[in-house]
């Protein structure tokens, strides 16, 4: 039994475990992975938004209590993926990385879907990017988390060099790939 | 800015030699088309001034085998006054612009700097869209792609074109260092453009067929 999550994780654990194996078999899926906040991540995040930390209001106020990445190959898979998620599972909020990246350059797409379990609603977050927006962002992620980072004007303007360039190439190879398929006078634009 | 100067008569290039570097330019000189040739192939520059009657090699051929090699530094030729001729067979070979001996030093600067200010650009506003030739990249409000080497080219091209270019043309000009390869590269290169532009413009497209060629428009 969890000390934070109390009875709660079974349920958190059986509604991840369900989610991993629904999207593990989608044709457009390179792999996947999830998790259950930390106690810590929890804590953390309500602090900063000045609420208690207690069990109620992280599920009241967190959407990614419960987290899923889908990884694809393509950019195309992405919204494939998002249109599946949607006929499976009511969107309740939708932010696209992609079509509009963040500062650093971070790229990806975020779902938060209504997930009813029990009788209860469980918002959940599902995360969907590229292989090579998955590498960016796991090195991203470990600038970030390191306390001390020399030279971080640097890395951090590298990163975001290496994000425009990777995403440029995740374009150019989506177009390979519809070439492969198709002539160059029936790709997408 | 370094300028090779191109000049057969001794005591006129030392001239130049002297008034260039009196401006602050930083100078090569060659007596000849060949030695004109053989600093070209070693070395970068920003401007070139090239006589057109000159020993062994002369200036029309140095100019013409520049061109022809893809190195398109801006080249001012000198031509004799009367020669009307030399004039219009230098602009066709690809000199950018034409100066009559004897000329004034004042007006030789003049368009030195002329020549070389398309060069000093080194961002291009396009539409909504921002060409950063120093580092491929392209930018709007919405993002930031950076480009592969001849992706970049490519836009680049079409972005300081007015008139569509062939999609022959385009292969000329940007695949130069391919031999087995097709027009239907440049096709694919355009896609790839195409798709990225669609992600950070609103306001620029790319816009016609292999067939018929490739501009851009800007609404």
């Amino acid at each position: 039994m969890n000390k934070f999550y109390q009875e709660e994780y079974l349920n958190l654990t059986k509604i991840l475990n369900m989610l991993n194996k629904k999207y593990s078999t989608l044709i457009y899926a390179e792999h996947i992975c999830g998790r259950i906040k930390s106690e810590e991540s929890v804590i953390s995040k309500l602090n900063k938004k000045n609420i208690t930390p207690t069990l109620e209001n992280a599920l009241d106020n967190l959407n990614d209590i419960i987290g899923i990445r889908i990884i694809v190959r393509f950019i195309d898979d992405i919204y494939s993926v998002k249109e599946c998620v949607s006929n499976d599972y009511e969107v309740i909020n939708e932010k696209d990385y992609i079509k509009k990246p963040k500062q650093n350059g971070y790229r990806s797409l975020h779902l938060i879907i209504n997930y009813k379990f029990n009788k209860k609603n469980y918002p959940i977050e599902i995360q969907i990017r590229t292989i090579s927006q998955d590498s960016w962002a796991s090195l991203e992620h470990k600038m970030k988390y390191k306390k001390e980072v020399k030279h971080l004007k640097l890395i951090s303007s590298e990163l975001k060099r290496c994000a425009d360039e990777m995403a440029s190439i995740d374009i150019s190879m989506q177009t390979i790939n519809e070439m492969i398929h198709s002539d160059l006078e029936e790709v997408t634009l | 800015m370094k300028v090779l100067l191109c000049e057969d008569q001794e005591s006129l290039l030392q001239a130049m030699v002297e008034m260039f570097r009196f401006n602050k330019y930083e100078v090569d000189s060659a007596q000849n088309g060949k030695i004109a040739l053989e600093l070209l192939e070693s070395k970068q520059y920003d401007a070139i001034v090239m006589d057109v009657m000159m020993p062994y090699i002369d200036g029309i051929t140095v100019v013409k085998k520049l061109r022809e090699n893809n190195n398109e530094t801006p080249v001012i030729m000198l031509t004799a006054k009367s020669d009307i001729d030399d004039k219009v067979l230098g602009l066709d070979i690809g000199a950018n612009d034409y100066l009559s001996k004897p000329f004034d030093f004042k007006e030789l600067f003049a368009r030195i700097r002329v020549i070389t200010r398309n060069k000093e650009v080194k961002k291009l506003q396009v539409g909504d869209i921002i060409l950063d030739k120093n580092t491929f990249e392209i930018k709007s409000d919405i993002g930031c792609f950076c480009l592969a080497n001849k992706e970049f080219k490519l836009l680049e091209l079409l972005s300081t074109s007015v008139d569509k270019i062939s999609s022959k043309k385009l292969l000329e000009k940007i695949w130069t260092d391919e031999d087995e390869i097709d027009e239907s590269v440049v096709e694919m290169y355009v896609i790839y453009l195409q798709k990225k532009i669609k992600q950070i413009s609103t306001k620029v497209k790319i816009k016609g067929k292999k067939t018929t060629g490739y501009f851009l428009e800007i609404k």
